[in-house]
């Protein structure tokens, strides 16, 4: 399977982390570490999927999603977030529910960190092979 | 003697008996009527001579003293043998007024027998006979409550100065009107001080002061204050504030009862501490395993493919894991174990210098602009100095990495104030930045819970282990979003806390 991901996260680690795991599974990766280079390249590149952290500086991950979303040309490209937050650790906010909104359609995924390479392969490759 | 017989020459007289038998339309009342009355009357009288002679007694005193009639007053009376020191009924002979005074009545057959005596001259009442008119009045059931009101004062005394917790009454300056046994040993004599003089060494009242709303609202309010005794000894304290009231329902002090509870404090804290640790640690770790097992999986997929760019890559993800290991080991330490302070004075515009010089390579390299402004003049801080340089450092350290994440389209900048709060006798060390500013969902959770921005490459614990910090100098710290985008932490600490 092969394809184009954008991933979007503000650490670098991650970000390398991720593209080589997506680069081994045979995918093109295009890597951004903020929201709004994030937002250009969706535009300029037209991924296949993207990957996508919450918590990131200026722009926020959920601001990033919503206007992906409601973007008419963007709107169609599954994204997976991947985010550090977790209910543990942020017990008074759902952010699945910050997602969720009625207005807007939900992730194709929704990754814990630390993810693991095997659980990010079979996500990406299912979502993609449309099951 | 027969009574009419003594008063005989009374009966010529225009005394109070005759107009009374001429009252019309009211039945006529003779005199010997009234002498009867006098004899039937439950009160103790008799007719004392000015030799000190009962010559009459009433029906109840003759009763009492088993007759009495011809012996002496004190014999008769008090059963003693010679005249009473400073008589008062002589006085009352000599000065022609009447005295008053408490007498024990010893009666052979009931006992003693508290009682009021009134002595009046019988000159006085218009009979021109030497002699006076002695009245005693049982008091003995008035006595007895008097002595029950004595007792259940003292007791309540012995209760209110033998309470194992500090109580003040105060008025409505927060004047101390009262203290107990408890509050004079560990804060000096109090009264006519101010609570919050005594209590804390302050100039002006605390905010919010329990005292203050039971004046405005007469219930009963509390709080957890930290005091200092009069050894300069810090303690924590609940304290409950009651109104006390008079008669019309209205407070016109309010009784304040402090109970320590820096054990029950501290026991808290501890276990708080270890719930945060043990908290900490899961999170923690988890993003640690994903920076080790990212950077092996980078590591192992680079040698595959020879690429020892993407090598050294995957080989600083895991140097950063460890990295954070270790952090993490060392805050769990800080924040878990207690430690006693080592408080010492220092000028904190000197400690606030070196946390500059320490990070001042940093900033340097990242292209951030990191200032210091102090007073111009010396001023001191007591504390223990290496936990506020950690303090502080966490601070600076924080705002350092805001900056070089953040934005970019201004000068990076990070300052570091320092000032005298004088009102307050307080330092104040402020931390701006202009990075982008911390996002409004966290800025509540500040320093409850493990909070961080910096995704994997925090643990969120810097926070916490400068709020502690903080609170063990009895300071606080605030935050707030800075006008021009950025943080500005506040960290205001007593200059002897």
């Amino acid at each position: 399977m092969s394809g184009k991901i954008l991933i979007v996260d503000d650490e670098p680690a991650m970000l390398t982390y991720l593209s080589t795991v997506l680069q081994d599974g045979g995918f093109e990766t295009i890597c951004c570490s903020t929201a709004q280079e994030a937002w250009q390249k969706a535009q300029e590149e037209r991924p296949d999927l993207i990957t996508l952290d919450l918590l990131m500086p200026e722009k926020t991950g959920i601001k990033l999603y919503r206007d992906l979303k409601k973007d008419e040309r963007l709107s169609r490209i599954p994204v997976v977030i991947i985010t550090g937050f977790t209910s543990e650790r942020f017990p008074s906010i759902d952010f699945r529910k910050f997602i969720y909104e009625r207005s807007i359609p939900g992730p194709e995924a929704f990754m814990e960190k630390p993810v693991n390479p095997g659980d990010l392969m079979e996500t990406v490759r299912r979502i993609l092979s449309g099951k | 003697m027969a009574l009419v017989g003594i008063l005989g020459k009374r009966d010529q007289g225009k005394g109070e008996f005759g107009d009374i038998s001429q009252v019309p339309n009211e039945p006529s009342l003779k005199r010997t009527d009234l002498l009867e009355l006098l004899d039937a009357l439950p009160t103790y009288i008799s007719i004392i001579s000015p030799q000190m002679t009962v010559l009459w007694a009433n029906s109840a005193l003759k009763r009492a003293l088993e007759g009495g009639v011809g012996r002496p007053c004190y014999e008769a009376y008090e059963g003693e043998s010679g005249p009473c020191k400073g008589c008062l009924l002589e006085r009352a002979l000599a000065t022609g007024r009447t005295e008053t005074w408490i007498q024990t009545l010893r009666s052979p057959g009931i006992g003693n027998v508290q009682t009021l005596v009134q002595a009046v001259p019988l000159k006085a009442m218009g009979f021109d006979i030497p002699g006076a008119l002695k009245v005693s009045t049982d008091i003995t059931p008035l006595t007895s409550r008097l002595r029950q009101l004595e007792i259940s004062q003292r007791e309540y005394r012995a209760l209110f100065e033998g309470i194992p917790c500090y109580i003040s009454v105060q008025d409505r300056d927060f004047r101390i009107i009262k203290t107990n046994g408890l509050f004079r040993r560990d804060f000096g004599r109090a009264t006519g001080r101010r609570c919050y003089e005594v209590y804390k060494g302050r100039d002006i009242k605390c905010e919010p002061c329990p005292v203050e709303k039971t004046f405005t609202d007469g219930r009963i309010h509390f709080s957890e204050e930290t005091v200092r005794k009069r050894t300069g000894e810090p303690m924590e304290v609940v304290v409950y504030t009651a109104p006390v009231k008079d008669q019309v329902g209205q407070t016109f002090a309010v009784m304040e009862m402090s109970t320590e509870i820096t054990q029950v404090k501290t026991l808290q804290r501890e276990l708080a501490s270890l719930g945060q640790a043990v908290a900490i640690t899961a999170h923690s770790i988890k993003n640690l395993l994903m920076g080790l097992e990212g950077g092996a999986y980078v590591v192992k997929s680079a040698l595959k493919r020879q690429d020892p760019e993407l090598a050294q890559k995957g080989w600083e993800m895991i140097r950063e894991g460890v990295d954070l290991a270790s952090n993490l080991v060392r805050d769990i330490l800080l924040i878990s174990r207690h430690r006693e302070p080592e408080f010492s004075e220092v000028d904190p515009s000197d400690l606030a210098r070196q946390v500059v010089k320490v990070f001042m390579k940093k900033a340097e390299d990242l292209g951030i602009g990191l200032d210091l402004e102090t007073p111009g003049k010396r001023t001191t801080l007591w504390c223990n100095p290496k936990a506020i340089h950690t303090a502080l450092a966490n601070l600076v350290a924080n705002a350092l990495d805001a900056c070089a994440s953040g934005s970019t389209f201004k000068m990076p900048r990070v300052i570091l104030r320092v000032w005298e709060v004088e009102q307050e006798r307080a330092i104040c060390f402020q931390v701006q930045d202009n990075g982008p500013g911390i996002p409004k969902d966290l800025q509540e959770k500040l320093f409850k819970e493990m909070v961080t921005t910096k995704g994997a490459s925090g643990t969120g614990l810097g926070l916490l282990v400068t709020h502690k910090i903080v609170k063990e100098h009895g300071g606080r710290i605030l935050f707030r979003a800075s006008s021009g985008g950025g943080a500005v932490f506040e960290v205001i600490l007593p200059q002897r806390p």
